[in-house]
């Protein structure tokens, strides 16, 4: 992942395994033209933290760290306020022997700990790191020259008596444009892509000590506010989103755990909407691989958390009411086996080349904020503030809604599907947008929206269930498991059509309560409410 | 800001002392640190008065007469409130604090105060719905003896087990004589005491 403490400093983190480091510096030489050596140096740094781990809580770390006799103390801190690319501050300077010196840090850094009683910080874990370093110059006549510096890390965390070797990989921009470090950095990715990481060495450590995997996490919560433009909320989603990606990947890849997936799913679709958001104001030459690649990579996560949802919610309700239980076993059985199936195509998914290329592209993409044309224009409605540009957003999917809604009570099941995702599509454009217009109107309609969205989704419950469920007939290997998968599965698909049966006059009173509430949403000044563009299609 | 109220319905159990020391932790971190005395016996301030120049500075405020300003550079904000408060006056100096401690003795009678001073609070609505945590600290506690053990287990039986347990030590009240606490103290056996204070403050820093 990229951190950037100051304008200048931008790195890039790989994970890696041993054999990639090899793979790693041969791209890199072939890039930079070098044929030499790549020198080693060993650095041993030691973490400090209190007994129960305080500055961990707080998203602080405090090493020394001695390399070639010499010691030097780092701070980092999380910086607070919206969740970034990996946003820290640190603070650095050498110190004499072997201990901590906490009074030249500054306040800032005194206010990340907080309260520490005299004696209670202490080593914790150790990463023992044999380093190669090598510089890559680009002369640049138009500007200074492009000056990266590529690291391949042979690493051990030490933690009481566990320890884990680890392997990494990383390019610095020290001096020179961001443009050129990518363009460079892409020459050496396309060679050797590699996934990206955003564990820090200090993060490896606890993680050690704590002898847990990776948690999954979720995706910060964030407000537009009217004065913001669409350029300055992408630039606060894009970098949450793509970091939460790479958060969560070790979830994904650890094992089973339902979170990790349905979290990254969650970045995915988010990033994916917004193309759809704001899909009339960003320029498509300039997404449209992303809108691409984030499709691919929503269709393999999508079965596990599809599974996922089928055993412990569908398959958990109809289950006990009665049902044959031998049928039944057998249905979640195949259900298991598909779901296992599933997340080893997550799993196949995130080690691939593919994947580890739409990172590195997105992290570039983030980086350079590629959604805006280069030279800026000014009259960019990425740059107009919502309060501008956000009514005319909301209108368009509220109107498609309510023309695809037309005679709701007569439509068949395949025009209704096209309602609940003409909803879908107006939800998530409210969802981005909301903050621009806070107060009880935007509130009521959104409660009205919600409580209709739940009536739609039995919807898609009976469509899931008679998809899944069929997928799940055809499995059986005798014709006594298809019988028994069959029965089973004939009477989940009942419960759900059934549902749906009882739900009908609820869907056709809520919808009639949403469509009675106002928009919540304010017109352009100067522009007629209804009087704006044709849609499309 | 992090603040914290420390409050007791029954008067002598601690309060100053928690306050104080608690105070000089905060600013041997090289934290901004000041100190709200309520208590009109203004104990607070009155060692604030002895503390020496060489020390680090804890900053007094006056909120005898009611709820003052407090300047946005300060980091951390300890209410020394008194132990006769109207519901009122509590509810107003809760809305200022992060989290409360509670300082008890190990004695019956301390215990059926405390247990009735809690019974009250946590009707309100930040203590109620774990808003505001409540640390309970069990003061004065001499190891071994009868009514320590008598102590924990009365403590155990309620919903705020203690964070820490003070042990009972002159070197609390020889160093408020000199307007310090035991953190500003460099004998060894202050080093000692000094330990008893982590589990406190683990709990008000990641409050």
């Amino acid at each position: 992942m990229t951190s950037q403490p100051s304008s200048l400093e931008l790195e890039l983190k790989f994970k890696a395994e041993q054999r990639d480091l090899q793979r790693f510096k041969k791209a890199v030489n072939a890039a930079s033209g070098n044929r030499r050596v790549w020198p080693k140096k060993n650095l041993v740094s030691r973490y400090f933290d209190t007994q129960d781990l305080r500055l961990q809580d707080l998203g602080v770390s405090i090493r020394l760290r001695s390399i070639a006799g010499k010691t030097v103390q780092t701070v980092k801190a999380k910086r607070g306020g919206s969740g970034g690319l990996m946003d820290r501050h640190e603070w650095e300077f050498p110190v004499e022997g072997d201990t901590l010196d906490l009074e030249r840090l500054p306040i800032e850094a005194r206010r990340a700990m907080g309260a520490i009683i005299e004696g209670e910080l202490n080593p914790v874990m150790e990463v023992r790191i044999e380093r190669q370093v090598m510089m890559v110059r680009r002369a640049n006549p138009l500007g200074p020259d492009l000056v990266i510096e590529a690291v391949a890390d042979k690493g051990l965390a030490v933690a009481g008596d566990k320890s884990e070797p680890f392997y990494e990989c990383e390019l610095e921009l020290v001096e020179g444009d961001v443009n050129a470090f990518f363009h460079v950095a892409s020459e050496i990715h396309t060679a050797c892509p590699l996934a990206m990481s955003s564990l820090t060495k200090a993060a490896r450590g606890y993680r050690l000590l704590a002898g847990e995997g990776s948690a999954p996490k979720r995706l910060a919560k964030f407000e537009l506010r009217p004065d913001q433009s669409i350029h300055q909320a992408l630039a606060e989603i894009y970098p949450a989103c793509v970091s939460n990606m790479v958060d969560n990947e070790e979830a994904c890849l650890g094992g089973m755990d339902p979170e990790g997936v349905h979290q990254m799913r969650v970045s995915v679709r988010r990033l994916r909407t917004s193309l759809k958001v704001f899909g009339d104001v960003i320029d498509p030459a300039r997404v449209s691989w992303m809108a691409d690649e984030l499709k691919w990579l929503g269709g393999k996560l999508g079965p596990a958390r599809d599974w996922d949802v089928y055993i412990t919610e569908m398959l958990a309700q109809v289950s006990g009411y009665g049902v044959n239980d031998t049928a039944m076993q057998a249905l979640l059985a195949a259900a298991e086996e598909k779901r296992q199936r599933a997340y080893n195509t997550v799993r196949r998914t995130l080690r691939s080349a593919r994947y580890a290329k739409l990172m590195f592209r997105l992290t570039a993409f983030v980086a350079v904020e590629g959604w805006l044309a280069m030279p800026l224009d000014t009259s960019d409605p990425l740059l107009k503030p919502l309060e501008d540009t956000a009514g005319d957003i909301l209108a368009k999917p509220h109107r498609k809604l309510i023309k695809q809604a037309k005679g709701l009570a007569g439509q068949d099941m395949e025009a209704r599907h096209e309602v609940r995702i003409r909803l879908k599509k107006l939800r998530y454009a409210v969802d981005f947008l909301r903050g621009v217009y806070p107060g009880p109107d935007t509130r009521n309609y959104i409660k009205s929206l919600q409580t209709l969205q739940d009536q739609f989704g039995h919807l898609n419950d009976v469509a899931q269930a008679l998809k899944l469920t069929g997928e799940l007939m055809t499995t059986g290997r005798k014709d006594a498991d298809t019988a028994k998968l069959r029965h089973a599965g004939g009477i989940v698909q009942g419960w759900y059509a059934r549902a749906l049966h009882e739900t009908e006059p609820a869907l056709l009173k809520d919808w009639k309560a949403f469509a009675g509430v106002p928009p919540f949403w304010k017109p352009r000044p100067g522009k007629s409410p209804s009087g704006h563009g044709k849609t499309k299609e | 800001m992090k603040s914290v109220l420390i409050a007791n319905a029954k008067g002598g159990c601690g309060k100053t002392t928690i306050s104080t020391n608690l105070a000089a932790i905060f600013a041997q971190s090289g934290l901004k640190t000041a100190i709200a005395d309520v208590d009109p016996q203004h104990s607070s301030l009155h060692w604030l008065d002895r503390r020496p120049d060489h020390v680090p500075e804890i900053i007094g405020l006056d909120w005898v007469n009611g709820v003052g300003k407090v300047k946005k550079s300060i980091d951390r904000l300890i209410i020394d409130a008194p132990a006769a408060l109207t519901p009122k006056e509590f509810q107003k100096l809760l809305k200022m604090a992060d989290s409360i401690v509670m300082p008890i003795l190990p004695s019956a009678f301390d215990q059926v105060a405390a247990m009735t001073f809690l019974g009250k609070i946590e009707t309100l609505k930040p203590i109620r719905k774990n808003k505001k945590p409540v640390a309970v600290v069990a003061n004065r506690v001499r190891n071994h003896a009868r009514s320590a053990r008598g102590l924990m287990a009365f403590l155990d039986s309620f919903n705020h087990p203690p964070v820490m347990t003070l042990r009972e030590t002159v070197m609390y009240t020889d160093a408020a004589e000199n307007g310090m606490s035991i953190f500003d103290l460099n004998t060894k056996a202050a080093r000692a005491a000094r330990s008893d204070w982590t589990g406190l403050i683990g709990y008000l820093e990641t409050a």
